[in-house]
């Protein structure tokens, strides 16, 4: 006889768990849609979240399982448990947002499952091994984002910024097809496991053919990672899109995304790296300097936030460019950067964007005024807001601090110092917009008579979680890394 | 028992997050309760503690974790219970009870109790956590934190100028020598690869320390040297001991519990720890003794002449630290160790008897004090205690470990510094019975705070009357009567068994030091108590000495002239390199960062053409570049 628990043990539970538990949730949820008053729908988005939960459970249950895969196309190994549990823990912080979110304003309730399938693809994404699979999560986590983009129907900035990033995202699937064409056209196979022995022999056979490949691979994805120059859409979907759903954008579709593209370059161009992954340095660097410098001028806070999210891309990229450097022995460090970093940078953005949200609603405004007086209106959600910007701008203590520690680490590590300058430049160069929010947050508002700033329980749990988790892996990264050390990334 | 030494300094930090919460419109019952019975909690655990590590003292009393990875570097937290820690936790603790006792009454109806409770906490758990830190990277961390307590407590009553210049003077004097300790605790690092004590001990032992052209003995005697620095800050030594007397702006617990029980006594305790590391230097040890005895003298002399009555006691604390370095520099360990502990007691003992008086009479000045005996017979004769103490008189706690310092310097063949150290033992007999015949003999000099004067409460007795006990008695923990049982617990530590200097008993030099602090006494009370011939007239005929004690050897002088008017000329030439060539670079800088800000910003200019065309041309150029640098095709 077969218990529940043994179920769990079976091979299609082994290797699609979480997505099966939230594709079902996601069903479920759009089924009751219809059923539900408009008043009760709130419970559809805590059911959602219990959903996560369990697809959460799942994931953390087999993430040291062996690696195996489900018609060699899709399972887990310790790249798609780390990505999965990434992916799976943003959803429930944005999840938690849009629950104050969908209680206060007047969007369609579609939000709910749309973010459901959403996480379905980013799990794809992060758990294929196969480009067909991986561009199909891919596409299905994008026209779900176009669709949340667009959810506020009535406004006009919401509907430009969906039809905006449909458009560029149009653009970078396009160049990703195209670039995964070419490496099937020269290898005559999809699979990464089979493409992984192939890389070298490619490469001699056809430079110039991987190059492309390689460089439109990483370009498509660029797209979605708002790299510089495919970053443009950024600040309109950001600030165009209910800010819950910006979260979404930032963080778990930018760690789908960041998962996917990582797999597919280290699982295919393994061996004749040097020429390659530079690429990703000379990306990286550009990021960065545009992104951070670019954030100067403005005022909008939302707009703001959308690019220091594309400096904090280019900081990403940093460790892939060593990929062509390091010995597949150390590779093991450069994948633990780039997923701390993630963690870190999940529990910061969620954080600042739940801040900013307060602030908008309050003042019906997103202008970085809006922030003055902050520390009288509310002195705990200011101290929050100081943690998270601190922790973006990289201060000791919080986990930002840390992520960018040990990427500069890694380049001093693999003599790519110049990017490690880079990285440390722009940084300093970014604390200047950090730090003039900071210096709003603590002025004297002008006026009299100071109103208390009003957030629902749900709004003070999500800062505090997101508090905890920047000061937490700040302070104790070992939280984190203890489990991903030692975990076998490269197999097989 | 002794894993669970973390609650010992975890109990306070306890404290400290409830009064945080709690805010600043406490009552102070509750205040205060939370914080005594905790600590008191804490001082219990230190007691078993204590025993445990004394019973079982073979044991690895080491609890690791690890922190951070950098690289193939490991750093590590966690806490190390040898001897040496489990006795300062005992003193510490029970010390800080007693002042967190005390300070209910003596703080009673100030505007910021809870703050001051909070900040009190802060300062307990910092100096535990200090205490018993694993390596010298975590204890320069609660090192900081604990000048940082010091400050906002020698600051506290912030409005009064004083305060705040004495609060910022004692920053940057421990400052300085801190930085020298830093660089100590980095060439340590540099040199062995590690924080911990263990690895550097067993480097010195196999003179595997080099850095560069820096030899092994050189690179003992320069970290040692530095660190030293660090201590000479934190515990008032020649030269940066300024720092002390001013902050007796402070209220009167916070000096009794930081600037003469614990916080002062750091520096000390960091010598100790170190001890190894000294000892493998003869150029160190000779320099801390020379300083402790410098300052031993020094102090004393310049405490003969004080007025107030504060600071009479605080140049004492100074004068007392002098020894205890002394004693390191010289090799007796565990006298050094034995005086502070009798001296953790005797001076918290003075200063909350000090903190009582002035409660009582509202004034600092001896010379508007007088015939207090009658009006607070607690206070008078708890303070008798600690003088005497003080004063190296048998039995009281003071003599055993002065005598065994006094007695270990001329062992160890250091005639000249005993002889300081003697006359310093005079002077201190001389000062304290100074300050006690003026404040509670004679007739009262101002009447009308005369008659307001008289006993605190309870909770203000209660401390005087524990801390006499101990000032009475605690000399006999290292005495013949428990075979020297202190001194065989500290010894423990030590793999051979024994440190340094081990002290002959030698009945002549006992009853000969006892006899120069009997004459002390003697001189005091003829001056002050029976005037046989008046203070005045002295003064008069001594007028130079007195007026170089008096004005405290012109320190305060000097160094005004020379450090902080060299200090103001160097100012004047870096404020014009910054303001006219760094600022100059810097409003460069940052008019070209907005400029490419803003023209970025105008490619972001909302059309989705613009937008497509730019990410189109990107992917163009990139890929023209790889592929020519590739060179497959063209």
């Amino acid at each position: 006889m077969t218990t529940p628990l043994d179920m769990l043990h079976q091979p299609y539970w082994m290797t699609m768990g979480p997505m099966i538990v939230v594709a079902a949730t996601g069903f479920v949820v759009m089924i009751l849609e219809f059923i539900f008053r408009k008043g009760d729908r709130r419970w559809l988005t805590v059911l959602s979240m219990l959903g996560v939960v369990a697809a959460l459970v799942v994931a953390i249950i087999h993430f040291n399982a062996k690696p195996t895969f489900a018609l060699n196309t899709i399972g887990v190994d310790p790249f798609a448990s780390v990505f999965s549990v990434l992916i799976l823990i943003s959803a429930l912080l944005v999840l938690l947002f849009t629950l104050d979110f969908s209680a206060k304003s007047d969007v369609p309730a579609e939000h709910t499952y749309l973010i459901l399938f959403a996480v379905v693809g980013a799990l794809t994404m992060a758990s294929s091994i196969d480009l067909v699979t991986l561009y199909v999560g891919l596409e299905l986590l994008s026209v779900a984002s176009y669709v949340l983009v667009a959810v506020r129907t009535h406004s006009i900035r919401s509907v430009e910024g969906g039809i905006k990033y449909m458009l560029m995202g149009a653009l970078g699937s396009a160049v990703l097809l195209y670039g995964m064409s070419f490496i099937y056209g020269i290898s005559g196979t999809t699979n990464l496991m089979n493409l992984s022995g192939a890389g070298l022999q490619m490469f001699s056979t056809y430079p110039a053919i991987t190059v492309i490949g390689f460089l439109m691979m990483l370009i498509g994805m660029g797209f979605k990672l708002s790299l510089v120059p495919f970053h443009m859409w950024t600040p309109d979907a950001y600030a165009g899109a209910p800010t819950p759903i910006t979260s979404f954008l930032a963080t778990l579709s930018k760690a789908a995304s960041f998962g996917m593209l990582l797999r597919m370059l280290v699982f295919i161009f393994n061996a004749p790296g040097a020429h390659l992954f530079y690429w990703a340095g000379i990306i990286a660097a550009i990021t960065m300097i545009v992104g951070n410098f670019i954030a100067l001028p403005q005022r909008n806070m939302k707009r703001l936030l959308a690019f220091s999210s594309v400096a904090q891309a280019g900081y990403i990229l940093v460790p892939f460019a060593m990929f062509g450097i390091a010995q597949s022995a150390d590779w093991a460090g450069l994948f633990d950067s780039i997923s701390f970093y993630l963690f870190a940078y999940t529990f910061m953005t969620v954080g600042a964007f739940a801040i900013v949200y307060l602030l908008e609603r309050d003042k019906g405004s997103l202008d970085s005024d809006a922030l003055i007086g902050l520390y009288q209106r509310s002195p705990w959600l200011a101290v929050a807001l100081t943690i998270f910007v601190l922790s973006l701008a990289g201060m000791p203590l919080t986990a930002g601090f840390l992520g960018k520690f040990y990427i500069f680490v890694d380049t001093m590590h693999f003599s790519t110092i110049w990017l490690g300058v880079i990285l440390f430049a722009t940084s300093v160069v970014s604390f200047y917009y950090y730090i003039g929010w900071l210096r709003k947050v603590y002025q004297k508002e002008p006026v009299a008579e100071v109103t208390a700033l009003s957030a629902s329980p749900i709004m003070h749990t999500l800062v505090a979680v997101c508090v905890i988790g920047t000061l937490a892996l700040g302070i104790v990264p070992a939280l984190l890394l203890h489990p991903l050390a030692g975990l076998p990334w490269i197999y097989g | 028992m002794v894993q669970y030494a973390w609650l010992v300094p975890f109990l306070p930090l306890v404290a400290y997050v409830f009064l945080l919460v709690l805010g600043r419109k406490a009552a102070e019952g509750l205040v205060a309760g939370v914080s005594v019975i905790l600590t008191a909690v804490s001082f219990v655990l230190s007691l078993f503690i204590f025993q445990a590590v004394g019973n079982n003292p073979h044991g690895n009393n080491t609890y690791v974790f690890h922190w951070l990875t950098v690289g193939n570097r490991v750093f590590d937290v966690g806490f190390q219970v040898t001897h040496l820690n489990a006795l300062m936790l005992v003193v510490v603790t029970l010390v800080s009870t007693l002042v967190f006792l005390f300070s209910k009454g003596y703080m009673h109806k100030d505007d910021r109790f809870p703050v001051f409770y909070q900040y009190l906490n802060l300062f307990v758990f910092s100096m535990l956590a200090l205490v018993i830190s694993l390596n010298l990277l975590q204890l320069y961390i609660f090192w900081e934190m604990v000048g940082l307590c010091s400050y906002l407590l020698v600051g506290f009553w912030y409005f009064k100028p004083e305060a705040a210049l004495a609060a910022k003077k004692s920053f940057i004097v421990t400052r300085i020598g801190d930085t020298g300790m830093f660089a100590g605790i980095v060439l340590l690092f540099l040199a062995t690869g590690s924080f911990d004590y263990s690895t550097i001990f067993s480097a010195v032992a196999h003179g595997t320390l080099h850095i560069g052209w820096l030899s092994n003995n050189g690179v003992i005697t320069l970290t040692a040297l530095l660190i030293f620095a660090g201590a000479v800050g934190k515990s008032a030594q020649f030269p940066l001991h300024v720092w002390l007397p001013d902050a007796m702006e402070g209220p009167t617990p916070v000096s009794a519990l930081i600037h003469a029980a614990t916080m002062v006594a750091a520096g000390v305790y960091l010598v100790a720890r170190t001890f190894p590391l000294f000892q493998a230097s003869t150029g160190a040890t000779t320099t801390v003794a020379w300083i402790g005895a410098i300052t031993a003298l020094m102090a004393s002399l310049i405490a003969l002449t004080q007025r107030d009555i504060k600071r009479v006691i605080a140049y004492s604390t100074m004068s007392q630290l002098g020894y205890m370095m002394m004693a390191l520099g010289v090799g007796a360990y565990a006298y050094g160790i034995f005086h502070l502990m009798t001296h953790a007691f005797f001076k918290a003992l003075l200063f909350l008897a000090a903190g009582s008086v002035i409660h009582a009479v509202d004034t600092q000045d001896l010379f508007e004090m007088g015939g207090l005996r009658k009006k607070m017979p607690v206070t008078t004769y708890t303070f008798l205690a600690g003088a005497l103490a003080l004063a190296g008189i048998v039995p009281f706690a003071g003599f055993w470990s002065k005598d065994d310092i006094l007695s270990a310097t001329l062992q160890s063949g250091h005639p000249v510094l005993y002889w300081f150290g003697l006359i310093a033992a005079f002077c201190t007999a001389f000062y304290i019975f100074r300050v006690f015949f003026l404040t509670f003999t004679g007739k009262p000099r101002v009447e009308e705070k005369y008659e307001h004067a008289h006993e605190g409460s309870w909770v203000m007795k209660l401390p005087l009357v524990v801390l006499a006990v101990f000032a009475t008695i605690a000399g006999f923990f290292n005495s013949p009567v428990n075979h020297y049982g202190l001194e065989r617990y500290l010894f423990a530590d030590f793999a051979s068994g024994t440190a340094g200097v081990v002290v002959k008993e030698n009945v002549g030099l006992m009853a000969f030091s006892v006899a120069v602090g009997l004459l002390g006494i003697l001189l005091a009370a003829l001056m002050y108590w029976r005037p046989a011939f008046g203070g005045e007239k002295l003064s008069k005929a001594l007028s130079i000495p007195y007026i170089i004690s008096f004005r405290k050897f012109f320190f305060d002088e000097i160094y005004t002239f020379v450090i902080v008017g060299g200090g103001k000329v160097i100012a004047a030439i870096v404020d014009f390199v910054d303001r006219y060539i760094i600022d100059g670079i810097v409003s460069l800088l940052s008019w070209i960062g907005s400029v490419f800000g803003t023209m970025l910003k105008y490619t972001q200019d909302g059309q989705v053409q613009t937008y497509s065309a730019i990410a189109a041309f990107g992917v163009l150029i990139f890929i023209a570049i790889a592929v020519f640098t590739v060179g497959g095709v063209l």
